[in-house]
This record gives structure tokens, C-alpha cells and sequence, in this order.
């Protein structure tokens, strides 16, 4: 169900993307592929939503970004987590997690 | 530390912005290219890599978008883009915006500008502290020979009975405006000049900007030494702003006073409309007469009291007050008749001004009259902007179509209406300054100059400026917000609803209504000023010099006579002077003599107050008033022989019934008068003034000459060489008078000014909102001709005749016109009982003016819909059946 999987929880994307480079420096595209691995496929971010967010983080000053050589020896934007974003990262995880639990506890009572 | 990096963003994108988009070009492009590179590796050719890689990242300027609308400033940018867009089309379509611009400004100019004259002479508070404690004090009741006028209220000894025995006013002061001639000798040079009570500057509470103000211990009797105080102006104006001013003597009414300071520039005194040069202490007038009138009291209430308590304290001590102060000269009924004068007190926050009591009700109604410029501009910016929406709609539907969103296409078009307004406003601000000055120049005369601080009200020109701007965003965008979807009807044909079509009536007799108002008040005020222009004074009043002679350093009392006999001579052989002859009070000079007479008749003595001038032999002759029985004053009048009066028909038929008044008698205070001659009625003070009784007697009889003579010179020509000639004249016999020229077109002119200024601004209003109303006429008519044209054409394929295609095109408008007529008729009609007292000699009533606005409003409704007619007329079945 593709539709399904497209339909990105509101304010996940931040923390998917953050998530997603705390392993490391992504290119853009990268970005959407680690999203996808991670998440074993359930979540794909398109490219409409992925750059006006990743451009958004930047300019909040959790990511930077620099020009470099990519795998296949292009030139790609690379994101990487500054030490904000990373804080950032784990004040949303934990949000993420009581939330989690919250929801879990109310559907099982 | 995040709102830092939120402004570095803010920077980056709003200053490096192309920097910025070739960076987020390169990205999506390697992104592409990474995509497609991918896909050729696994096995796709190049075409379909490309394919591939395009349906993977969907559209590349679609994700820019998205991406710009996400940056920090997206705002700020898009809304710099609809800017420019909004200019760019607004230069596109010309006319429109100079038709919108133009009607904002005059709406928006002339109401800040009325506003403003309207603020600074009836609104604002003195610039003094606490001006609210401010309060005036009035002697009403009968004028029982008191000479007053413009703030003349009580003699220097009443004022000081006020001054010593009231309980209402913490402190009080008195002041007399004058003016001061600053020339030696020769045409007199004046400067404002203003009286003031030693406690003046202190209970105004106002110091001065350098060296002191005038002091109690300033006024003493005898005036030894007494200082002045220059205006900030005078001293910038007079002395260059020189600092070593202080202590440097002016010669001022033959007197040294040395400048002890001056007032910081924004101080004017406590008269609005004048500004004072130089102020004395009262004890340097050295008028200490009990029937000399001419201090005007104010005062600062104590707290706690109103006025109206004030009021209630100085009325019941008046009789006290006035008893010890009764002029010893009176008579015994005039001594009666003073102590029921009665003192009233009024709040005075902003100070007095006569301005105020001559121009107040015309500045209201001129601001009344902006108000409906105002309303006729916003009829006006609105139906252009119905129009244009509906003629954008293409446009509008086309950008719909290629994804602009509606809140999108709202902001372009709340950005255009802005930007008409803001254009607008600026350059009314700009009329507002040029018409405020230019209102004050008309209204005043080099003998009598009107100052006012005028400054642009900021919060009404943000108010005017607003309301205009909200209705011309909220008629742009009308089409836009109801229509029920913004489907992208790319290429048809959209035509404006039936509502539509009904918001563009109704501004339209709106705006026919509005300049019905400002048509009518032209028609009466260009009618007032004609008929004041053109009435019968009784005087050849047009063709008369006023020379005002001040023999103040010349002969001494004794020798005036002689001289001044010698200086009516040597005027008379002055080639172009007809005939010479002075008077006490020249009509039309400003101020007139008020007496009381009385005379025996059937009922009993009957008293009056008239009117009196004291005349040289040959006044009549100068002044061409036909002397119609009797005989003029002559050599057989003189200071031994009895007293003698000419009386004009006003006074006749008042006092004998229109029977010949040769030979009666009538008493002033203790003088009895010997009626000799009856003269033509002759209009005395104001133009508009019914003919009043007059008595005039003969200044041969006066056994002192004045120092002051007015001479009224009778020219054949008037040119400068004449008046060189009398002046030439007149200091060859006395080198050190002071000589003040009038004319008397000029005197006419200023009698006329507040007339004048209405009718020239109703004027132009009206006919400003005359092409208004023709520009919206026409619109509403060729939109309706223009969206009827199939139907027309086929009417007329079918053989329908013309008047039918006129009737289908006009009718409405017609209709609607015709309300607007009537609707603005009739406000006009309710309105117009304010202007009573402005107008002279026509009715807002008269039918005959309600024709004339009609035929008028007609004439232009005719003018405005014949071309679109014509068009409609001529419309070809043919073509509009090819075309459609």
C-alpha cells in the first residue's frame, strides 16, 4: 500500500531525517534511501518533501552542509548533524518515546 | 544561539539570493543526475534513464518552489515579487492607475489638509503646560460705548478689580495684541505686537529660550525702563539671530525698550492664527482709561474648578467689580447701564482666536466637504477596481491554472491595492502640505497675517490612507472571493455576475449622490461670492486710496491742524487724485464706532445704538455716496459753531418714519447734534452687513486733531505713480509721519477672502467630482454595452431599433443615475442647513439651484454614456457573430 506508506506522520520527518544522519554525512538522496532502510520501507520520503525540510533544518542550524565528491565521484550536497542537531535529535527522540508509550498504554487499556 | 542562526539565514537568503538559488539549482541537478546515473548502471539506456530518474524526483521546479517557500524570509521574498509584478502591471495599464492614484490623492489631500487647518485652529491645546486649566474672561451685555472688538474686553482698571477680587483662577494675566512699526519714518513697517500683564509668560508657564521673560516687577506705573521680549523669529528674521541681542534697544512708539529675551521659536502667544514680534508690558500702552477697552483676561482655574463654576463666581461679582471701575465720563443712564454688563468665563485650552469665530464653521464645512471627496474617491478607486478585476480574469484564471494558490492570487491583488494606495496617500501628503499653505496664504493680508503651525496629523493620514486602501483591496478582490471556485476556465469567456454587476451600480449612484453634494456647494458658494462680488455698497469704494497717516513724531497737538490742512492740500495737487477727504473709520477698514444717540418722538425719548464716522468735508464726494437732501459739511462747521450731523435713509426711516430728518435733533451723552443733510446708504463694516443707521458727524467741529488720520483719496487711475505722489506729499510736509496705503479693491478683496476660499475649493471639489462621477458613469455604461454586445448584435440582426438597443444599454444606468440624484439631493438639502450663515444671497432650497445641479449632473450622465451608446449603436451582427 503505497499510499499508506507515504502518508509521513506529522513532525516525524524531522526526527527520521536526523535520525537518519546521526550515522553520518548523507547526500540528499542518500538522506531518502537511509530513511527508507531504516524504517524497513514503511516510511519513503519524496523528494517535494525532503529538500524544503532538509533546507529548513540547515537554516535552524541543526544541519550543515558542504559540496563534496560523491561515491561515484560527483559532486553532491552533503547534511551532516551539527552539535545542535544533535542535541535536537535526542530531545525529539525522547518526546517520540513518551509519546510511544503514551499512545501504546491508551490502546491497550 | 537557534534565533542567531534563524537571522544568519535570513541574511543569507534576502543579500546572497542568487547566490543561494545556484546553489539550490546545482543540488536538484546533481541530484538528477546521480538518479539517472543509477538507473544507466542497472541496465537502462539514456533516454529511459532520464525518464526514470525525472518520474523518481517529480518536478524539478516544483520541489524549488517548495524548497524557497520553506526558507526563512519566504514571506518577505514573495511579497517583494508581488511588488514588482504589481508595478510592473500597474505601468502596464496606465490610465487605471493614474485614474486611482489621482482620486486617492484628492481624497486623501484634501481631508489631511482640512484636517489639519481644522486641528490647528479650533482642536489643539496652547503648547503650554497644563492648557486645560486655560480660561477666558468676557464681558457681555449691551456694548454700552465701549469701542470693543477683537479681544477687547475690559479697561486696565477693571482688569485690575478681576485681577484683585476673584477666587476661581490660581493666577491671571491680560494681554492686547498690537502692532509695533519698526520703520523710522516713511512707509510704516509692522511687526505683531502683543501687551502682556507682568504675570504673562509666568502663568503660561512658558520661559524663554534666552535671557528672561517679562516680569511682574516689569509693569509698574510709569514703565521706567520696561524690557521687551522678541519672538524667535523676529530675532532670526531681524537681527540674524545675533547672540549679543540681549539689552540692545528697540525704538518702538517713540520709546527705547531694551530686549531683555527671546521666546523659543515654537511660542506664539495665546492667540491662534497670529504669532507675536515683540511683546511690552501693559504699563508701556500707558491706556490706563476706565473707557479704554482693550485688554482681553485670561486665567488658570484653580483645581477643582470648572468654567462653568468660574462662570457662576465672576457673574455675581460682576456689579462689584464693574461699580469700581465706571468711567467718570459716563452719563448717568450710561453709568446706570454699566454695572449690568455681565462677566462670563470660557475654558480657553487652546487659546482665543477670532480665526476661530470667523473661519470655524467654514472650516468645518470645508472639512465636511473633504469627507465627501473622500467617499467619492473610495466610489470611485472601488468601481475601478471591480472593473479591472473582471478584466484580469483570464489572467487570474490562468495563473490558477498553473498552480498558483487563491491565497495567492488574494495577496497579488491586496499588494496592487496597496500599492495605489500607498502612491496615493504619499502624494496627498504632499497636496495636504502645498494646499494647507496655500489655504493659509488666501486667507491672509500683509496688514493682517494668519500663522499657523500646520503639521500632517499623522493618525488621520493613516485613517484617510486606510480607509481608501481597504476599499480598494476589498473591490479588487471581490471577484476573487466569491467566486464559488477558482477552476481554471482557461480562454472562456468570464463575465462578471449579476452581483457584480449590482456592487458596480450602487457605487455608482454613490458616487453620482456624493457629487451631487459637492456640485450643489460649488453652485452656492461661486453664487455667494458673485453676489458679494457684484452688489451695490452704496460706495465707489473701487476706485478709493486709504492713506493712513501717523503724525505721531510731527507737530505738536496745537500745530496739527494746520499741518494737516497743509498736507490735504498738497495731496489734492497730486496729478490723478480727484478728490481728498479723511475719515475717523474708513468702511471696510476692520473697525467701526458704535454709539448710543438719543431723541424725543411721540412714544417718549427712544435710545439707540448706531453707528457714527466723523468725516472731513467732501467724504461724500471721494466716496460717491449721492447726498440726496440737506447740505454737505462745510466752512461755516467749525469747533465754535453747533454741532452738526449728516444722517443717512437707514437712519431716517428708522428714527422718522422715511419723513425728511432736516432740521431734527438728537443727543449724544451730553452733545445735542443738528441733523443738516441726508446721504445714500452705504454699507459700513462688512459686505453682507443690511444697511445700518449712520450718523455721520464733521471732523471740522473736533477741537483737537487726532494723530492718526485716515485719509480716503479718490484716484482716476489707480497706478504706482499716484501713490508715489501722496506719499511724496505728505513727507514733504511732515518728514517723520508713518504712512500705511490701502486700497480699496484691496480692502474689498479681504472682505471677500473667506468667501472666496470657499467658493474656490467647493469650486474645484466640484468639478473634480463632477469628472469622478462621468469616469464611473462611463465605466458601468461601456461594461454593460461591452458584455451585451452578442445580444445586441443579434437584436439588431432582427431588426430592433435603435431606441430599443439604447433603452437595453442606458436604461439601468438610468435608473440607478437618477437615484443617486435624488439621494444626493436630498442629503444636500439636509446638510446644507449648516452653511446658512456662509452663504449671501442664494438658498440651498432655491429651485432654481436644484435645476441647475440636475441639468448638470445630467448634462455629464448624457456626456459619459453617448460614446459606449454610439459603440453600442453601431455594433455589426456580422462581426459579433464571427467573433464569437
Amino acid at each position: 500500500m503505497p499510499r499508506e506508506r507515504a502518508a509521513l506522520l506529522q513532525g516525524t520527518l524531522d526526527l527520521l531525517i536526523l535520525k537518519a544522519l546521526s550515522a553520518g554525512e548523507l547526500h540528499g538522496l542518500g538522506v531518502s534511501r537511509r530513511v527508507a532502510q531504516i524504517t524497513d520501507g514503511t516510511f519513503t520520503v519524496q523528494p517535494g518533501s525532503l529538500f524544503p525540510a532538509l533546507h529548513r533544518l540547515e537554516e535552524a542550524g541543526w544541519l550543515s552542509s558542504s559540496w563534496q565528491a560523491s561515491e561515484n565521484n560527483r559532486r553532491a550536497k552533503y547534511y551532516a548533524l551539527t552539535k545542535a542537531g544533535r542535541k535536537q535529535l535526542g530531545e525529539e527522540k525522547a518526546e517520540w518515546n513518551r509519546i510511544a508509550i503514551a499512545i501504546a498504554k491508551a490502546l491497550e487499556a | 544561539m537557534r534565533a542567531l542562526a534563524r537571522l544568519r539565514s535570513l541574511y543569507r537568503n534576502l543579500v546572497h539570493r542568487g547566490r543561494v538559488e545556484r546553489d539550490l539549482d546545482d543540488e536538484i541537478a546533481a541530484v538528477f543526475s546521480a538518479l539517472e546515473e543509477e538507473h544507466r548502471r542497472s541496465g537502462l539506456s539514456a533516454d529511459d534513464a532520464r525518464r526514470a530518474a525525472a518520474i523518481e524526483l517529480g518536478r524539478a521546479a516544483s520541489i524549488k518552489t517548495q524548497v524557497r517557500d520553506a526558507r526563512t524570509g519566504a514571506a518577505i521574498e514573495t511579497l517583494w515579487q508581488d511588488v514588482r509584478f504589481g508595478l510592473r502591471l500597474l505601468r502596464r495599464t496606465p490610465s487605471f492607475t493614474a485614474a486611482a492614484v489621482l482620486s486617492v490623492t484628492l481624497g486623501v489631500g484634501a481631508t489631511i489638509a482640512l484636517f489639519g487647518l481644522l486641528d490647528a485652529v479650533r482642536l489643539r491645546p496652547l503648547p503650554v503646560p497644563r492648557a486645560a486649566e486655560l480660561a477666558e474672561v468676557r464681558l457681555d451685555g449691551p456694548r454700552c460705548c465701549r469701542h470693543t472688538g477683537r479681544n477687547r474686553q475690559v479697561s486696565l482698571p477693571l482688569w485690575r478689580e478681576i485681577e484683585r477680587q476673584q477666587q476661581a483662577f490660581s493666577a491671571m494675566f491680560a494681554f492686547a495684541d498690537t502692532r509695533f512699526n519698526l520703520a523710522p519714518q516713511g512707509d510704516v513697517r509692522y511687526v505683531e505686537g502683543l501687551y502682556v500683564s507682568g504675570g504673562f509668560f509666568q502663568v503660561l508657564g512658558v520661559s524663554a529660550l534666552m535671557g528672561r521673560t517679562i516680569e511682574p516687577a516689569d509693569d509698574r506705573p510709569g514703565c521706567n525702563g520696561a524690557p521687551a521680549v522678541i519672538s524667535h523669529a523676529l530675532w532670526q528674521r531681524e537681527f540674524g539671530g545675533r547672540r549679543d541681542i540681549l539689552g540692545q534697544t528697540l525704538t518702538l512708539r517713540g520709546g527705547l525698550y531694551p530686549v531683555a529675551g527671546v521666546m523659543p521659536p515654537d511660542f506664539f502667544g495665546v492667540e491662534v492664527g497670529r504669532r507675536f514680534d515683540v511683546a511690552l508690558p501693559i504699563c508701556a500702552a500707558g491706556f490706563d482709561r476706565r473707557d479704554h477697552w482693550w485688554l482681553a483676561a485670561m486665567g488658570r482655574l484653580k483645581p477643582g474648578w470648572t468654567a462653568a463654576a468660574a462662570d457662576a463666581h465672576l457673574a455675581a461679582l460682576g456689579p462689584s467689580l464693574l461699580n469700581a471701575a465706571v468711567p467718570p465720563n459716563y452719563s448717568a443712564e450710561m453709568a446706570r447701564t454699566f454695572p449690568t454688563l455681565r462677566f462670563s468665563v470660557h475654558a480657553a485650552p487652546n487659546g482665543v482666536s477670532p480665526l476661530r469665530e470667523e473661519y470655524g464653521g467654514a472650516l468645518w464645512l470645508l472639512f465636511g466637504i473633504a469627507a465627501v471627496v473622500l467617499l467619492t474617491a473610495c466610489a470611485n478607486v472601488g468601481s475601478l477596481s471591480l472593473v479591472r478585476a473582471a478584466a484580469r480574469q483570464p489572467e487570474l484564471a490562468l495563473r490558477s491554472a498553473l498552480g498558483a494558490t487563491r491565497l495567492r492570487i488574494v495577496r497579488q491583488l491586496a499588494v496592487e491595492g496597496a500599492l495605489v494606495t500607498l502612491a496615493g496617500a504619499a502624494a496627498g501628503l504632499a497636496l495636504a502640505r502645498a494646499a494647507g499653505g496655500g489655504i493659509l496664504r488666501a486667507l491672509s493680508t500683509p496688514s493682517d497675517p494668519i500663522v499657523l503651525d500646520l503639521r500632517p496629523d499623522w493618525r488621520v493620514a493613516a485613517l484617510t490612507a486606510g480607509i481608501v486602501g481597504a476599499t480598494t483591496m476589498a473591490f479588487a478582490m471581490l471577484p476573487v472571493l466569491r467566486a464559488r471556485t477558482s477552476q481554471p476556465s482557461i480562454g472562456a469567456r468570464v463575465t462578471a455576475g449579476r452581483r457584480t454587476m449590482v456592487v458596480r451600480e450602487v457605487l455608482v449612484a454613490l458616487q453620482v449622490a456624493t457629487s451631487v453634494i459637492l456640485v450643489a456647494a460649488a453652485l452656492l458658494f461661486v453664487s455667494t461670492f458673485r453676489n458679494l462680488a457684484t452688489m451695490n455698497t452704496g460706495l465707489a469704494w473701487d476706485r478709493v486710496l486709504v492713506a493712513n497717516v501717523f503724525f505721531a513724531d510731527g507737530p505738536p497737538p496745537a500745530a496739527r491742524a494746520a499741518t494737516q490742512r497743509e498736507v490735504a492740500r498738497r495731496i489734492a495737487a497730486v496729478p490723478g487724485i480727484e478728490h481728498v477727504a479723511h475719515a475717523s473709520t474708513p468702511p471696510f477698514s476692520g473697525s467701526t464706532w458704535s454709539t448710543i444717540i438719543a431723541m424725543p418722538s411721540p412714544a417718549g425719548e427712544i435710545e439707540a445704538e448706531i453707528v457714527r464716522n466723523q468725516v472731513s468735508a467732501g467724504y461724500f464726494a471721494a466716496v460717491d455716496t449721492p447726498l440726496v437732501a440737506g447740505r454737505d459739511f462745510d466752512h461755516r462747521d467749525t469747533p465754535a459753531s453747533p454741532l452738526v450731523a449728516v444722517v443717512n435713509e437707514q437712519f431716517a426711516r428708522t428714527f422718522f418714519g422715511g419723513q425728511s430728518p432736516i432740521g431734527r435733533r438728537y443727543t449724544e451723552g451730553k452733545q445735542q447734534f443738528d441733523i443738516i443733510g441726508l446721504v445714500r446708504d452705504s454699507k459700513q463694516y462688512t459686505l453682507r452687513e443690511e444697511f445700518r443707521p449712520i450718523t455721520y458727524t464733521a471732523s471740522a467741529q473736533s477741537a483737537d486733531a487726532p494723530s492718526t488720520v485716515r485719509f480716503v483719496l479718490r484716484r482716476r487711475t489707480a497706478d504706482a505713480a499716484t501713490t508715489a505722489g501722496v506719499r511724496d506729499a505728505i513727507l514733504g510736509v511732515a518728514p517723520g509721519a508713518g504712512i500705511r496705503f490701502a486700497t480699496g479693491g484691496d480692502m474689498l478683496t479681504d472682505a471677500m477672502r473667506r468667501e472666496r476660499l470657499l467658493a474656490g475649493l467647493a469650486g474645484f471639489f466640484g468639478v473634480v467630482a463632477l469628472a469622478l462621477a462621468i469616469v464611473g458613469v462611463y465605466g458601468v455604461v461601456a461594461y454593460a454595452a461591452s458584455t451585451r454586445r452578442r445580444e445586441i448584435g443579434i437584436r439588431r440582426a432582427l431588426g430592433a431599433r435603435a431606441a430599443d438597443v439604447l433603452r437595453a444599454v442606458l436604461g439601468r444606468i438610468g435608473f440607478v443615475a437618477s437615484l443617486g440624484l435624488a439621494v444626493g439631493l436630498a442629503l444636500t438639502l439636509s446638510l446644507s442647513a449648516g452653511a446658512a450663515s456662509l452663504l449671501y444671497g442664494v438658498q440651498p432650497h432655491d429651485p432654481r439651484l436644484l435645476a441647475a445641479v440636475a441639468g448638470t449632473m445630467l448634462l455629464a450622465g448624457l456626456a459619459a454614456s453617448a460614446f459606449p451608446a454610439r459603440r453600442a449603436l453601431r455594433t455589426d451582427p456580422v462581426s459579433v457573430l464571427k467573433d464569437e
